[in-house]
């Protein structure tokens, strides 16, 4: 049974680089201009560095210099990505180890004010970005240390934006300079046709911490089983993976409380409908963890699940709390993935 | 007698499910069982997009499929961004419209795809090889950060303009317009 074609002459459009096209859409990294400003303003940046990482990627002397003067954004793929990250954190930690009699420093540009190789520095600073306006339903209580975790659902709080159904966890004790929100997200869009079939959407999601498949295998009413590339460590910073380094989140002298609620990926539904489905569950799926200056504590799981039963429904979201108690490491397969992001965190066991 | 296509996907199908998958060999050919089979779909990511859907016949003969060079035809897009943001990448999703449904055309062994091709465009025009026919086009700037203290700029599409001014409407998103010929389209992207 051949299938055929007739000769062609012209090469293939999509590996053509003047195009226009790249690579698929997971594989591309984008370190914006604005971020490459910011990293140079470093104490640790030099000419010499910044000269020793571009030509580690392969690029030219007139590259660099449009890089470091700020005219162009660097475009990676994942491996390119993986190796920067892990130079970078080498570069750190050589020049770390000569300015600071041994410690040496990884970026963390959020909630620590300065991280050290083996631990996670205090945060002094207080923070207010979250102003509730309803405090929502307490769903668990528990002491943790020298302090209690405290698990609250359908928040209604204003940040700049506002939302109506954030939840939140926080950590009050005397010691919560030293207690620091890492959290991890996976998803699944999962499509019901009419026939009560379930089609799990493939994919990757874009996220300004990185990229990550959509888990599949989940039905209407269960879940899928995520793998290593279907978490993501659920941070808005390239170099600091806690939730506080760009996230919604309240710091006072004696706690710290992250908000979060998830989009209901409403493009990637409006597909799963035009793919067939009469209804579309978006899950957003989260193991979050307390980490006290260099280890993890405690662990706490919530789901939140927008059920679209047509295309135009525009459903609240419902969270369900999961397993929570104390915690001592990660699972295989999220430290696999969050090393593989923040490879400096690697002490976070 | 053309090139023959080595690595193309084949799915042998009803007609709203997917029984087996194989690739052509070097020959250009395949064997899958025949058992229960509507439909022989070959699935084309390069060097031109596309998907074809053969009948099979009852008494299970070969089937043959065979693309013809007049088949192919350019399609050239140009995105519009708003004026005060500049362009970064956008992430191009096409799916062809066929006789056979989505469900055939976007599948995976372990789901279905958003779009049957996705690409991440990184200049604000782009070119590609398509089969004639229906085309559904899909394009966006998502980056998913809702509770971020300073939120990235996201996009979608707020209209897709043919080559003749006529704009289809969207539909679950998407917009699907007819391709006869060579054409070029415009997409005016607005922030979400």
């Amino acid at each position: 049974m051949p299938a055929q074609q007739e000769p062609q002459q012209e090469a293939p459009v999509d590996k053509n680089p003047e195009d226009g096209l790249a690579a698929p859409a997971a594989d591309l990294v984008t370190i914006s201009r604005g971020q490459i400003a910011e990293a140079l303003r470093s104490p640790m940046a030099s000419a010499s560095a910044a000269n020793a990482l571009g030509a580690s990627l392969g690029l030219t002397p007139l590259q660099i210099a449009a890089l470091v003067a700020g005219r162009s954004d660097l475009k990676l793929t994942q491996t390119q990505y993986e190796n920067l990250r892990r130079s970078v954190t080498e570069l750190y930690q050589s020049r770390g180890t000569e300015a600071q009699d041994g410690g040496s420093t990884c970026g963390s540009s959020g909630s620590p004010t300065t991280t050290t190789g083996s631990k996670v520095a205090p945060v002094t600073t207080t923070n207010s970005t979250v102003t509730e306006t309803t405090a929502g339903t307490t769903t668990h209580t528990e002491a943790v240390g020298s302090g209690t975790v405290t698990v609250r659902t359908d928040i209604k709080g204003t940040f700049g934006g506002s939302a109506d159904h954030l939840f939140a966890f926080s950590y009050k004790g005397t010691d919560s300079a030293d207690n620091h929100w890492l959290q991890f997200i996976h998803r699944e869009i999962v499509g019901i046709h009419a026939d009560g079939s379930a089609h799990p959407q493939v994919g990757s999601i874009t996220t300004s911490g990185g990229s990550y498949q959509l888990t599949p295998g989940g039905t209407a009413t269960t879940n899928g089983v995520p793998g290593q590339a279907n978490y993501n460590t659920d941070t808005a910073s390239s170099t600091d993976p806690f939730y506080e380094a760009g996230f919604i989140n309240n710091r006072t002298a004696d706690s710290t409380t992250m908000y979060d609620q998830p989009s209901a990926a409403v493009s990637r539904v409006q597909a799963a409908f035009a793919a067939g489905a009469t209804r579309v569950i978006s899950r957003a799926h989260f193991d979050t963890y307390l980490i006290t200056v260099d280890h993890v504590v405690y662990h706490v799981q919530l789901t939140m699940e927008y059920d679209f039963t047509s295309a135009t429904a525009n459903p609240a979201p419902v969270s369900t709390m999961g397993a929570a108690g104390a915690a001592t490491a990660l699972p295989a397969t999220i430290a696999a993935k969050f090393h593989a992001q923040f490879p400096a965190f690697a002490f976070i066991k | 007698m053309g090139v023959p296509m080595r690595g193309v996907q084949v799915l042998c199908t009803t007609r709203s499910k997917v029984l087996t998958a194989t690739v052509t060999d070097a020959d250009g050919r395949f064997q899958a069982p025949a058992e229960g089979v509507e439909f022989v779909v070959a699935r084309f990511t390069e060097p031109f997009l596309g998907c074809v859907a053969r009948a099979v016949g009852a008494a299970a003969e070969p089937v043959s499929i065979s693309i013809d060079r007049a088949e192919i035809v350019k399609l050239s897009a140009h995105f519009e961004l708003p004026s005060d943001v500049p362009f970064d990448w956008v992430d191009l999703k096409l799916t062809p419209r066929i006789e056979v449904p989505p469900v055939v055309v976007l599948w995976e062994p372990n789901g279905l795809r958003e779009a049957f091709w996705v690409r991440r465009v990184i200049q604000p025009t782009f070119e590609v090889r398509v089969l004639r026919g229906t085309w559904e086009l899909r394009a966006g700037r998502e980056i998913d950060a809702p509770m971020a203290v300073v939120r990235p700029v996201n996009l979608g599409v707020a209209q897709l303009t043919l080559e003749d001014g006529a704009a289809p409407a969207a539909r679950f998103g998407g917009y699907e317009f007819e391709i006869a010929d060579e054409v070029t389209v415009t997409v005016a992207l607005q922030k979400i």
